[in-house]
């Protein structure tokens, strides 16, 4: 292998999409304007569903 | 006797791209408008406090707001910037009336609603907007189209689409707009947002991640 090729070269990456987690709402729960019905899935961040999870741990379940 | 002995497992990768919050300074300035003060009045404290007394006092009442955040990856500096927050400004009358032609025998279709349109216009959002003031058509990566939403239901009472813009042409990006059409100069408009400028350089290329989340209500 020649010198050449074992310099590094910085590879230019697309942004990431977006991720998701999706949430089973335990029991109904209403925060400010925003409503969460018994039954319901949502689909937030992980940074939100850390949030909602460390907050309100006994409303939601994590789907796989 | 002879043997071999090896070692052998996995390897992992994990693509760690970092984030850094917008300048102090756009900050400020992005925070210190009517608009920007008066939209988180109106939904911090206004909204849950009329809501709270409706409940008590059985009162028909409806809210519908949005709130568009902002984020922008560099390639060449290998990160995103994130804006926050940067508007809670405004559903348009065209758009509330879209809403009604598709509850009207599917005259409209609201599940279009979901394409992502910037621009350099910066007069301030008014209920009767019907497009952005002056929309981003070939500085867009593709020419003349508008960003395709990737939807959600953060919760039961909120509908959110996150749409990725790249430009190849510098953009002082101020306004942001959600409609039913990909391409740019049409459609109708359900939502348009205004704030300071975002700077988007057109040779690194710069993408800027919008997430628009609508929260309805209940109660009317």
């Amino acid at each position: 292998m020649s010198e050449k090729s074992l310099k590094l070269k910085a590879m230019q990456l697309p942004p990431t999409a977006p991720v998701t987690v999706k949430l089973e709402v335990l029991e109904d729960l209403t925060i400010g304007t925003v409503f969460y019905s018994q039954g319901d899935t949502v689909e937030v961040s992980p940074q939100e569903a850390a949030k909602l999870i460390d907050k309100y741990e006994e409303y939601f379940e994590v789907q796989e | 006797m002879q043997g071999n002995i090896g070692a052998s497992g996995d390897l992992s990768m994990q693509l760690l791209q970092p984030t850094r919050p917008a300048p102090l300074k756009w900050r400020v300035k992005n925070t210190l408008t009517f608009d920007y003060i008066m939209g988180w009045l109106a939904i911090k404290i206004l909204a849950p406090f009329l809501l709270k007394m409706a409940r008590v006092l059985r009162l028909p009442l409806l809210v519908a707001y949005g709130e568009l955040s902002i984020k922008v990856w560099s390639p060449t500096k290998q990160e995103w910037t994130d804006f926050g927050i940067v508007a809670r400004r405004v559903i348009t009358n065209a758009g509330v009336t879209f809403l009604r032609d598709d509850w009207n025998a599917s005259a409209q279709v609201y599940a279009n609603m979901n394409f992502h349109g910037i621009g350099t216009g910066v007069a301030a959002e008014n209920v009767t907007d019907t497009a952005l003031g002056t929309e981003s058509t070939t500085a867009l990566n593709p020419n003349n189209t508008r960003a395709t939403g990737t939807r959600t239901t953060p919760a039961s009472n909120q509908w959110r689409s996150v749409g990725t813009l790249t430009v190849d042409a510098d953009v002082a990006c101020t306004e942001h707009g959600i409609f039913d059409q990909a391409a740019t100069g049409g459609g109708t408009l359900w939502d348009r947002s205004v704030f300071a400028a975002i700077n988007l350089v057109g040779a690194n290329p710069d993408s800027l991640q919008a997430t628009y989340t609508c929260t309805l209500t209940a109660g009317g």
